[in-house]
């Protein structure tokens, strides 16, 4: 989903710059408040997870692949959207400066999409599902949504951007994430399952 | 199992997914390009505005060389950590 240069356009591409610039401000004031340094490792190795996880595409009918995002999965872990966006942001900076991943005008836009729509929907999908459907339905539908959602907002900007006619962009994008969503589920839901099982106190919501 | 070999454990398994990527991930273009290649082609073809040293998760000339993309990407993950760590090492830090 990392948007490339070209496809949003430029004032559109500088509101999304500002508006991921706040979000950070906000999630290092979160982190700078509820963190303390014993979690800086578990941080440094999940945000290296995630980039190499995001390398791995896997096919998805209709010619198509997807990988998953991880906001979800860091926001679930942490309960808490501010610590995935910091998290996916390190991820998508690297990407866009030294890969190509995901262009270097659009990084505002993929930071936009994927780090703050995917770790606030991934948590409060989480927070709001799980008293009533259980944790895992509830994790496996809040990534699900992370990546779904995620991929209509990237829709509206390129309809505002005048790349991508709105329904169009909507169909095409939704319908090829919400297979991708699964990957995201599904692979979420595995390695919360990993560490519930191995270290329970590492997940936010056990402590 | 002790912090030390979570972290460890965590990281192996990213360095394994790295060394794996390459060979084994889809090349097919991902939900983005696909939706762009039945939109609206034409836009895939934007010039990008940097030069990334490793584009596309390989080198220049080397594409073909699947060890060199798991050499990208094994040096994408140290910088990964290095700049994850060094990121909440500065916000965590109280003065």
């Amino acid at each position: 989903m990392h948007i490339p240069d070209g496809l949003i356009s430029i004032p559109l591409c500088i509101i999304l710059y500002i508006i991921a610039i706040i979000a950070l401000y906000f999630s290092i004031k979160w982190s700078r408040e509820n963190l303390d340094e014993k979690y800086i490792p578990l941080l440094a190795v999940l945000a290296a997870g995630i980039f190499a996880i995001q390398s791995f595409n896997l096919p998805v009918p209709f010619g198509s692949s997807g990988h998953l995002l991880g906001a979800a999965l860091v926001a679930i872990v942490f309960c808490s959207p501010y610590a995935a966006i910091i998290v996916l942001s390190v991820v998508l900076i690297l990407q866009a400066l030294f890969f190509g991943d995901g262009g270097i005008t659009a990084l505002g836009a993929n930071i936009v999409n994927m780090a703050i729509v995917g770790g606030f929907v991934g948590y409060y999908g989480f927070s709001t599902l799980t008293d009533k459907i259980g944790k895992y339905p509830s994790i496996f539908i809040a990534a699900w949504a992370g990546c779904f959602i995620a991929a209509i907002v990237a829709a509206l900007e390129m309809a505002i951007s005048g790349t991508f006619p709105l329904a169009e962009g909507i169909f095409f994008m939704g319908g090829y994430h919400a297979m991708i969503g699964f990957i995201e589920a599904i692979i979420t839901v595995v390695i919360i399952k990993g560490i519930e099982s191995i270290r329970p106190d590492l997940l936010a919501y056990n402590r | 199992m002790e912090n030390k070999n979570i972290y460890i454990g965590i990281f192996v398994i990213a360095l394994i997914v790295c060394v794996l990527s390459p060979f084994l991930a889809s090349g097919d273009p991902d939900g983005l390009e696909a939706s762009a290649e039945h939109i609206n082609p034409e836009s895939l073809e934007a010039e990008q505005v940097i030069n990334p040293i490793m584009p596309d998760y390989t080198i220049e000339g080397f594409d073909e060389n699947p060890l060199v993309g798991v050499g990208c990407l094994i040096v994408g993950a140290l910088m990964t950590v290095a700049l994850a760590y060094g990121v909440f090492k500065v916000i965590t830090t109280r003065d």
